[in-house]
């Protein structure tokens, strides 16, 4: 998996509603994002996370900047660009053997290498036995599982994923998390994850980009050892972070005394 | 990869085709229906028939009547004409419905399309078919291809809309779901499109079916040599409603029939649906 | 303007098109000598010899002169005739939808009660929607003679069924927690049945609105195609009976006009009515 740099380089992007209002949803974001890197953007609803992923994606045209990864300017989505959304876009009318084998039948792939590659991929996260069913016998969580398969089978080297555990419980949350940083270190893929979960943040990635109203405030390097878990997470390392993220959002609380966290 | 297991069960497969016995309440509600009716003669007389007697009417005149022959009508009873108009509605629905999909989809995926086809739409969907009609008699003559006709016109009507809206309210996710994957438009149509639709298509065919019945039906009352209201035509003209009422019976079990096999062809393709038909 | 003309010119030429290759087809359509008109009437054939040819259907010794009895043909006597069905057809249309909508709706909430009537009441009910409306003109034109009378309950019965079944469906599908947060405040039967379940089941039931729209239409037009002796499908008969193409025309463009006219009145009504209603994340107006 050869690495692609992504280079996104003053990147506005303006939306003009129908009733005329001009909302500026990305002012001038600058970010480089070195391959095999997994990168979290943070920042409150509406300022621009899902914006710049979506632009990332090539499903949101720019008004300005360009973004390119490897050296090429993006110009629309491709399958080098994997993405997982909120919302479950598992085809219903596929079983998940077919779903999985989609990215590689759309890049022309013979039956018998994606069957073989899609039946490895649903292993891997865990779906054993259930490469025949509907998407409507599975549960949210199972399905999510599908899709990370999907996009991870497709080969795609950049994974962008749009707050993509938001809709699960608590539970299969941390399942899902668990899961994803497990294949991230096996394939070292770029990812760039969008959330507003400063836990899941601290959980998965290496780097933190917090967005404040459309513009990059801060890019944070997170350098704790995978596997995060909640002891890892109580180091004073990950308490400075997300105090400065805390701060970033404007949820700070003034007065507080640093200790009593 | 320890501690990353699923779960759930794995998956019981559940016979999906087993039949549903017939609900009790139903089967008393349709005799009530039968009791009702005998009710009815009662109170009205001679020109409300019974349940019995128009169940005599169509048997005696199922495919061979001297009666019938004697009303002017071709050979052969009330058959010839329930095939006739049966494949009336086949022929025109399947015709038009297919021309209405491919039409309705266009327009939901060009833009030139949909502006060629929305002004003729938007009239043709607010206007009773039924003005068409008269035209075709004069234009077509008592030819049986301006019963089909008719049909087909409204069929397509229909499942253009239906096709069209059903396109323009699928989940754009799905699409960007699939273009991250690679997909290309060609793909996109047939693997994500096409299959996204198909409930609210057969929507739209059990629709277009449940109205050509009664298009194709007062085409030949104005003026047919086939078909069931040719049948109906003559017999009003002797007051025989008994006969009547069978012809327009035997036309709806026809219906039933037709519309239960729709049922069953909508639940074998779109089987990966759940029970709101939603995904 | 100038905005709209540009996005929709290829909406706007289509119809020239149309209308065009109407008109080209009217003077190539062969004619007959045996026929007044052309098979195809050009345009000027229809708001000319055409339109002053609809005095013919007034036929009332009052305001004009009467042409069956030897009167000359006017365009005062066309407007009268014109107005004169079209007025009964439009009181036809109104009328049995109204009623229908009534009996249909009423009967649907008296039905849904019970569980029990609920559910004997579909066979039947599966029976008699399958049965094609328009095949039972003959049979109710036979048991009511055709009358107005008989119109507007042969339009009623129609549009009855589909709001019954409509009616039926969307309290069925009505979701429960209305009913109990009504129940725990306190609310009698009655009170949750005019001020819960009805204005609840008001948008599922407008879907009805306008398929019952075209249905009523359809019902009228196709009885005053069959018995029904006057109405301005009734026009449209004794025009087809002469080959009069050039009338036909002249009232399908009448009706494509109140057709129009009457799905733009439902709309204003459903939007009043449903002003409350919020709109479905990323759905496009179920309305439109």
């Amino acid at each position: 998996m050869s690495g692609l740099p992504i280079r996104i380089e003053h990147v506005s992007c303006s939306f003009t509603h129908a009733s005329g209002t001009v909302v500026d949803a990305l002012t001038d974001v600058s970010l480089d994002i070195a391959p095999g890197e997994f990168v979290c953007l943070l920042g409150r609803s509406g300022h621009g996370k899902s914006t710049l992923l979506r632009s990332l994606a090539g499903l949101n045209p720019l008004t300005s900047g360009r973004i390119t990864v490897g050296g090429a300017a993006i110009e629309g989505p491709s399958a080098e660009r994997g993405m997982v959304f909120q919302e479950d876009t598992v085809f219903p009318w596929m079983r998940v053997q077919e779903n999985v084998e989609f990215g590689q039948r759309a890049q022309g792939q013979p039956p018998v290498k994606r069957a073989l590659s899609a039946r490895h991929w649903i292993s891997a996260v865990g779906l054993d036995g259930f490469a025949h069913s509907w998407p409507k016998e599975l549960s949210g969580g199972m399905r999510k599982r599908v899709a990370i398969a999907t996009v991870f089978a497709s080969g795609a080297p950049i994974l962008l994923m749009d707050e993509p555990f938001g809709s699960l419980d608590y539970v299969t949350r941390m399942d899902l998390q668990n899961l994803l940083i497990d294949l991230w270190t096996r394939t070292r893929r770029t990812i760039v994850f969008v959330t507003h979960d400063i836990e899941e943040a601290l959980v998965l990635a290496q780097r933190i980009v917090v967005l404040d109203r459309g513009r990059v405030v801060d890019d944070l390097p997170v350098r704790l050892a995978q596997p995060r878990d909640e002891e890892v997470r109580a180091q004073p390392e990950a308490l400075a972070i997300t105090k400065t993220v805390l701060r970033h959002l404007g949820l700070a609380r003034p007065g507080r005394p640093a200790a009593a966290a | 990869m320890a501690g990353i297991g699923v779960t759930a069960l794995r998956p019981r497969r559940v016979f999906a085709w087993r039949l549903a016995l017939p609900d009790p309440l139903a089967v008393l509600g349709f005799l009530l229906l039968l009791a009702l009716w005998q009710f009815a003669h009662y109170a009205i007389g001679t020109y409300f028939p019974p349940p019995l007697a128009v169940a005599k009417v169509a048997i005696a005149n199922f495919a061979a009547s001297r009666y019938f022959t004697g009303l002017g009508l071709p050979e052969g009873g009330y058959l010839p004409h329930l095939v006739s108009t049966t494949i009336t509605v086949f022929v025109g629905v399947s015709v038009g419905a297919a021309l209405g999909t491919a039409t309705g989809l266009a327009s939901a995926l060009s833009r030139v399309a949909r502006q060629i086809f929305s002004p003729i739409v938007s009239i043709l969907g607010t206007v009773p078919i039924l003005v068409a009609a008269p035209f075709f008699l004069i234009w077509f003559g008592l030819a049986e291809s301006s019963k089909v006709i008719l049909v087909a016109f409204y069929s397509a009507v229909v499942l253009h809309i239906y096709a069209d809206r059903a396109v323009r309210n699928l989940n754009p996710r799905f699409g960007e779901y699939g273009a991250t994957l690679g997909a290309d438009p060609r793909l996109t149509f047939h693997a994500v499109v096409l299959p996204a639709v198909m409930p609210e298509l057969f929507g739209g065919l059990r629709t277009a079916l449940g109205a050509g019945w009664g298009l194709a039906a007062i085409a030949e009352l104005l003026g047919a040599l086939h078909g069931v209201g040719r049948v109906i035509i003559a017999t009003w003209a002797v007051y025989d409603v008994a006969a009547m009422m069978a012809g327009i019976l035997m036309l709806a079990i026809i219906a039933m029939a037709v519309d239960a096999l729709v049922v069953l062809l909508r639940r074998w393709v779109t089987r990966w649906a759940d029970i709101k038909g939603n995904a | 303007m100038g905005a709209w003309l540009r996005n929709n010119w290829i909406s706007i030429t289509t119809v020239f098109v149309l209308a065009l290759a109407w008109e080209i087809g009217g003077h190539l359509a062969p004619t007959s000598p045996l026929r007044e008109a052309p098979i195809v009437p050009p345009w000027e054939y229809v708001f000319g010899p055409a339109l002053i040819g609809m005095s013919d259907y007034w036929k009332i010794q009052l305001f004009a002169p009467v042409p069956e009895l030897g009167g000359a043909r006017t365009y005062f006597g066309a407007l009268l005739a014109m107005g004169y069905h079209s007025a009964l057809t439009l009181f036809r249309v109104s009328a049995g939808l109204a009623l229908g909508a009534l009996i249909g709706v009423g009967l649907g909430l008296v039905i849904s009660v019970s569980e029990v009537t609920r559910r004997m009441v579909a066979t039947p009910l599966h029976i008699i929607r399958m049965c094609p409306l328009l095949a039972m003109i003959p049979l109710f034109q036979f048991w009511l003679g055709a009358t107005n009378w008989s119109a507007i309950c042969y339009v009623a019965y129609g549009v009855g069924v589909v709001y019954f079944v409509g009616t039926l469906n969307a309290v069925a599908n009505m979701p429960r927690h209305y009913i109990e947060t009504a129940q725990t405040l306190g609310a009698s039967q009655l009170l949750i049945y005019w001020r819960v379940i009805l204005p609840a089941i008001m948008p599922e039931l407008f879907s009805s609105v306008f398929l019952t729209l075209g249905l009523a239409w359809s019902a009228v037009i196709g009885a005053e195609y069959v018995g029904v002796e006057s109405g301005i499908g009734r026009m449209i008969i004794w025009a087809e009976f002469f080959s009069h193409t050039g009338r036909m025309v002249l009232v399908t463009i009448f009706i494509m006009l109140y057709s129009t006219l009457s799905w733009v009145v439902m709309r204003s009504i459903a939007m009043r009515i449903l002003a409350w209603m919020p709109k479905a994340h990323g759905q496009i107006n179920p309305l439109s």
